[in-house]
């Protein structure tokens, strides 16, 4: 169990490395226009990412007030059906 | 570093997009922004007031429905000009914009694929174009702009104002709908939401700069009107009067002459230049410097170049003497060398040729960016990226469970109804039990007995009209003496209506004026007029009576369910009662009904002609309602009520009796329940004494655990109908014998819903927009809402035939929500609502009293129908579109003044719910107030425009039941700008409808009443008329208007209706108006050669995206038409008369013929009826049948019957 753990992290710190250095490489190659180039490509995958994120949060928003309001109605019937219950008994 | 001037032809293609963009990212575009426009520039003055009536407009945009809000206002239209926040318009700009269509919404053969009604995507080019607005009105309109589109779209305004100083400013905006502004290129503020436009809804503080500022409106539109307005005031709101407005800038025009530049950056004074300096990205080296510069007129000048780098460092220089044309710039061209990252500036000055006055400055700024900068943003912002990332798989993960949550919330709730459906169902039978046999039906035959009380129905054609004399004063009359001539033929029901609507129900107008004399329109039929006898203050109706010999000794009394407003009856001269006021019976004693002839004589005259202000609307008055003379004993029964109560398994009947003798009357009251010739109950009886003159109540009550319940079909039961017989008896002599057709039911709410016998009932409804309707039109029409459209529920709307409706609805197992208005204010007091009596005091007035009176006459005309569920004590007194700050106390006191209405009504009619429409007393907490105690059903009209706050958890918005009485507002009329069924808007209609709906349905909304089916179902106006049953088309109605008579159609839109009699119950109106724009028009009922109706998409929308309803029984009101003869000559007005004689639940019923003794007989059941004619010793007998329904228009339906009394 613990080799195993240890195998992945070092798997993880490896991949790290081999990622910054696979920057590193690119950064030296890129000429300054095609960095700007790529800056101009990440502007765009973030603008839609955030877009993507408000959306999200959105939805999370309604569905947080969808829940409170089902729980409210289940709260309610649930009174309803006692009630019913009660007088339903009552005969 | 070398470089010279030169003149060259143009070496590029114009681009304008990408050329905007691109000057846009160097932002050096607010420099030009700021300049000082040209002293050549045209400009226009703004008005007096500060509005600005001179613009440059670009439209249709695409403004798309979509939750929380349509999306052309938060997305940015103008993102291939440069954006919103970038463009620089000028006139000719051209630009796409397109509508974009979902294939994957397309419903087969009917339906569109977005909003505007397209099926396909379409692209539209938009043109800036100039608008200069001369109409009085500051509020610039937009309707019909486009031929496309008029719904759902976004228009954008431009100008410039020219201002001499730099100044604090207010810039006022109002929109139809919703608005963004922007002041130089910045968003000063916006809204998304849905009104029509005034001036200064909304003020901006803002700050002009000297010279030229650049005013950009982006007016969203939802549906209805489109339009917008603009001005500017200083911070109190006075106008400025040193403000101009321009539509060209001076850059575009400079760039429009000059022959080798394809824009001009720069403008200052009289010179302009197009300056560049590389491309973006710049970075430090060597960069192409381009620079062409003119001049309004041609002139030797010195022309110094010079570049800068971001430290101030002089990088290039140069001076040159050149002769500058405005028609031709002088070119230079040049490599500089820039080693500095940052704001690199081109300074070009030009001086006069002796090097002494400076004539322009133009200059343009640069960014060079530094390398290094650039990849540590590179770094940056993938690390952005990926916080980004992980931040949107965070977010998915909370929201996965959340949405699970909600299922399995939904779940359980779903059990729950079920759960308390269980509960009802078990509770019914514990009843059952508890009750043992004496609660189960019996089936005993039952036989009318013959009883003193008969009745004979007066409609038809045997009456005479005469206007009555007008007196001095606004629709003042005579109100108490007929004039001696003028008479002339008249039938009854007949309807009065005020001049300015005659053209609403006849072939009729104004000569003139709507006010004006009478004048026929050339598609009325040969030979017809309107009588000004129904035009004035008061109406005469008159007829002869001939009491039969028989009704010696009873009391005779003029029954009528409808007259407006006041009614005065007199018997050979003679006033035998008067009644005021519409809704309800009205039954007045006719003194010295002796046998043998009579002369009837009636007066209905408008409230004006009394000086009152009138309830409604007044459009119509008389007797519109049927006629009837009921004969009686002394002793009989004046009103019933019967009361079922599926929860507790009881029917009770209240009986009201009265003694019109002069000595106590010592009487057994019985009461049974029948249906189908057999006795199913027995209620008991009771015996009372009954003093002279007093109205007696007796009570009758007997539980009931096996009823056929009567419902909506499906599970909530088939419309079952009885009757309640009461039978009055003194001794073994039968004094009256009464019959109350009801149905066994009961409505009701718990929780969140509605809840018919047992089981949870969705109100989906509709606002019937007939103002006059018949029954065999009503018949179609109940048949069709359901089969095509899922409607259940009818909600009328002031109507007057709302007993009617509800016959029709009993029969049909259709619900009905009618609906009635107090008077809020006492008389000539109504315009000045300032000075209205408080709450407390409207309650000590006459007013008060007489609302009170109306709707207790109301609750009584409609008690015993089942299909009238709840009552609607209102419309719209305090609503969300007059909910103003300024207005609130006086909104609230009207609203609090409606509750009290409510209240009473309540209290007369317990066993009922009551609404009040539309009214924010009964919102709970999103109202401005609440009722208290708090109303049965929240009512909200139009929630539709925000479903997010009104829509989406409506449960925890009300609190309670919630009806939409109003909601998905018709989209042909008014508020459209009588845009028309045109394909298009049915097709955005549907779209709009299918979207609302299946919300409704889907988060189970409790009740809604769409404004509906009635308008935007069964009409479209297409170009070969197929639309509609009439082939109306838009070349019919071009004929129409320009001829004022269509040849191939030439009674449209005023079609005569060809009764097969006036006689029987029921209005019966001349003429069946369809323009082409609403769908009840669009129903054919009377023409048998054309089909009945055509669907469009928006009766699939409505079909489709509802619950499910079972269709209605097929079958139509039993009527039969007795055709009278004598000798094989028809017998004019004979009295004809029919007695049960197969156990049918009613008195003998009669119809007085009409002159070709036609006599429409509609009866509550069929089976064999002994037939004669009052005055002839003949009886017949007749099988009158039950008649299926079919969906045929005309006539043929009705069965006829020939019966010959002679030798």
């Amino acid at each position: 169990m613990r080799a195993g753990m240890l195998i992945v992290c070092m798997l993880a710190i490896l991949s790290g490395s081999l990622y910054l250095t696979a920057d590193q490489l690119q950064a030296d190659s890129r000429t300054p226009q095609q960095t700007y180039a790529a800056c101009e490509r990440l502007k765009a995958q973030i603008k839609a990412t955030q877009a993507a994120v408000e959306k999200l949060q959105y939805k999370i928003e309604r569905a947080q007030a969808a829940i409170r309001n089902y729980e409210y109605v289940k709260a309610e019937n649930a009174k309803c059906i006692e009630r019913l219950e009660q007088w339903v008994e009552s005969e | 570093m070398r470089g010279k001037f030169t003149t060259h032809p143009r070496q590029f293609h114009i681009n304008i997009p990408a050329f905007v963009c691109l000057i846009l990212v160097t932002s050096a575009y607010a420099a030009l922004s700021a300049c000082a426009a040209s002293p050549s520039n045209h400009s226009y003055p703004l008005d007096p007031e500060g509005f600005i009536r001179h613009w440059l407009i670009a439209g249709p945009y695409p403004n798309p429905p979509a939750d929380p809000e349509p999306r052309g206002f938060s997305d940015d239209l103008l993102k291939h000009l440069g954006g919103e926040a970038n463009i620089v318009p000028y006139a000719g700009l051209t630009d796409k914009a397109v509508f974009v269509a979902d294939k994957a919404k397309l419903i087969a053969g009917a339906g569109a694929t977005n909003a505007w009604g397209f099926t396909t995507t379409k692209t539209f080019t938009v043109t800036w174009t100039p608008l200069h607005w001369e109409q009085e009105d500051p509020i610039i309109s937009l309707d019909k702009r486009y031929e496309q589109v008029n719904d759902w779209i976004a228009t954008f305004a431009a100008c410039w104002i020219e201002s001499p100083t730099d100044r604090a400013v207010q810039l006022r905006a109002g929109s139809d709908d919703g608005y963004k502004l922007y002041l130089n290129h910045e968003l000063l503020g916006g809204l998304s939401l849905a009104r029509a436009a005034k001036r200064d809804q909304n003020i901006h503080p803002a700050r002009l700069h000297k010279g030229l500022n650049l005013v950009l409106l982006k007016i969203t539109e939802r549906t209805g009107g489109h339009a917008f307005c603009l001005r500017i005031t200083d911070g109190r709101g006075k106008p400025y009067n040193d403000l101009k407005v321009v539509l060209e800038h001076p850059a575009t025009k400079f760039a429009a002459k000059c022959k080798n530049l394809d824009a001009v950056d720069v403008v200052d004074g009289d010179g302009f230049a197009k300056i560049r300096l590389g491309r973006t990205p710049r970075f430090p080296g060597s960069l192409p410097l381009f620079v062409g510069v003119g001049f309004a007129e041609p002139r030797a000048c010195r022309v110094e170049v010079m570049v800068a780098d971001s430290a101030g460092r002089k990088r290039f220089s140069k001076v040159f003497n050149v002769q500058l044309q405005p028609s031709e710039a002088a070119v230079f061209r040049a490599d500089v060398n820039i080693d500095q990252p940052g704001q690199a500036t081109v300074t070009v000055v030009v001086k006069d040729a002796r090097n002494e006055t400076v004539l322009a400055r133009l200059a343009r700024s640069f960014e060079v960016l530094d390398v290094a900068q650039i990849e540590q943003e590179y770094r940056s912002l993938r690390e952005k990226l990926a916080a980004t990332r992980a931040r949107e798989k965070q977010l998915q993960q909370k929201l996965a469970p959340l949405n699970e949550k909600i299922a399995r919330l939904r779940k359980h709730i779903a059990g729950q109804y079920a759960r308390i459906e269980e509960l009802y169902a078990r509770r019914w039978r514990l009843l059952a039990q508890r009750y043992c046999a004496k609660s189960r039906s019996i089936d005993v035959p039952f036989s009318p007995a013959s009883s003193p009380r008969e009745r004979v129905c007066l409609n038809g054609d045997g009456w005479q009209i005469v206007a009555a004399t007008p007196r001095p004063g606004y629709y003042k009359i005579d109100e108490d003496r007929p004039p001696q001539a003028g008479w002339e033929p008249g039938w009854v029901p007949m309807m009065a209506v005020e001049k300015y609507f005659r053209s609403y129900f006849f072939p009729a107008q104004g000569k003139e004026s709507p006010y004006g004399p009478t004048m026929t329109l050339p598609c009325a039929p040969k030979g017809w007029r309107l009588s000004d006898a129904r035009l004035g203050g008061g109406i005469w109706y008159r007829t002869t009576i001939n009491i039969p010999s028989r009704w010696r000794n009873r009391r005779v009394l003029f029954e009528t369910e409808y007259a407006s407003y006041r009614i005065k009856v007199y018997l050979d001269g003679r006033l035998c009662g008067t009644h005021k006021g519409w809704p309800g019976k009205i039954s007045i004693e006719l003194g010295n009904a002796t046998p043998g002839p009579h002369e009837l004589l009636v007066l209905a005259q408008r409230a004006a002609s009394l000086g009152e202000v009138p309830r409604t609307t007044e459009q119509f008055y008389g007797l519109i309602g049927d006629v009837y003379l009921t004969a009686v004993s002394d002793v009989a029964v004046t009103d019933t009520w019967v009361l079922t109560s599926w929860r507790n398994a009881q029917i009770e009947a209240r009986i009201w009796l009265i003694n019109r003798g002069s000595k106590p009357r010592t009487v057994t009251v019985d009461g049974q329940v029948v249906r189908g010739g057999r006795t199913r109950l027995r209620l008991g009886s009771d015996q009372v004494t009954l003093n002279p003159g007093v109205i007696t109540e007796v009570r009758l009550q007997h539980p009931w655990t096996t009823p056929r319940v009567w419902g909506i079909g499906g599970k909530y039961g088939a419309p079952t109908l009885y009757h309640l017989v009461t039978t009055v008896r003194e001794g073994d002599e039968i004094l009256d014998q009464h019959f109350t057709r009801f149905g066994f039911r009961e409505f009701w709410k718990e929780g969140f819903h509605f809840y018919l016998n047992g089981k949870r009932v969705f109100i989906q409804g509709d606002n019937v927009g007939n103002r006059i309707s018949s029954r065999p039109q009503q018949v179609i029409w109940q048949h069709l809402l359901r089969d095509s459209c899922n409607i259940n529920t009818i909600r009328t709307h002031f109507e007057f035939q709302q007993g009617m409706y509800a016959r029709v609805a009993d029969e049909l197992g259709m619900f009905i929500i009618p609906q009635w208005y107090p008077k809020l204010h006492v008389k000539g007091r109504g315009e000045d609502r300032k000075h209205s009596l408080s709450v407390e005091e409207f309650l000590t007035t006459p007013e008060h009293r007489e609302n009170l009176r109306l709707y207790a006459e109301w609750v009584k005309w409609l008690r015993n129908h089942p299909s009238v569920i709840i009552y609607s004590t209102d419309n719209e007194i305090f609503t969300q579109a007059w909910d103003t700050p300024e207005k609130l106390s006086e909104n609230i006191r009207n609203d609090r003044l409606g509750a009290v209405y409510g209240r009473w009504v309540k209290e007369l009619d317990p066993t009922r719910l009551v609404t009040r429409d539309g009214d924010e007393g009964t919102w709970g907490k999103i109202g401005k107030w609440q009722e208290q105690p708090p109303a049965d059903i929240a009512n909200y009209h139009y929630p539709d425009f925000n479903v997010r706050d009104l829509v989406e958890n409506w449960q925890w918005t009300y609190e309670k039941p919630v009806l939409f009485g109003e909601t998905l507002y018709c989209s042909y009329g008014a508020w459209n700008g009588w845009i028309d069924a045109i394909p298009s808007q049915v097709a955005a209609k549907a779209n709009w409808c299918r979207k609302v709906l299946s919300l409704y349905r889907d988060l189970e909304v409790s009740g809604w009443v769409g404004m509906g089916p009635g308008l935007d179902c069964f009409t479209e106006l297409k170009e070969d008329g197929s639309g509609n049953p009439w082939g109306v088309s838009p070349t019919l109605i071009a004929k129409y208007k320009a001829d004022g008579v269509a040849e191939e159609l030439p009674h449209y839109p005023y079609f005569p209706i060809e009764w097969p009699t006036l006689s029987g119950p029921g209005l019966k109106p001349e003429f069946h108006r369809f323009l082409s724009v609403y769908g009840y028009g669009s129903v054919n009922t009377y023409f048998p050669t054309l089909p009945v109706y055509v669907p469009n998409a928006v009766n699939a929308a409505y079909k489709q995206s509802t619950h499910p309803m079972p269709p209605l029984p097929s079958r139509r009101p039993t009527e039969v038409l007795l055709i009278v003869t004598e000798n094989g000559k028809p017998l004019p007005y004979a009295w004809v008369i029919l007695t049960p004689a197969s156990g049918q639940a009613t008195n003998s019923i009669g119809v007085r013929a009409d002159s070709r003794g036609r006599a429409w007989f509609v009866l509550d059941e069929a089976g064999t009826y002994k037939v004669r004619v009052e005055g002839k010793p003949r009886v017949a007998t007749v099988k009158v049948k039950a008649i299926p329904f079919k969906m045929e228009a005309g006539f043929d339906y009705l069965p006829r019957i020939s019966l010959e009394v002679g030798q």
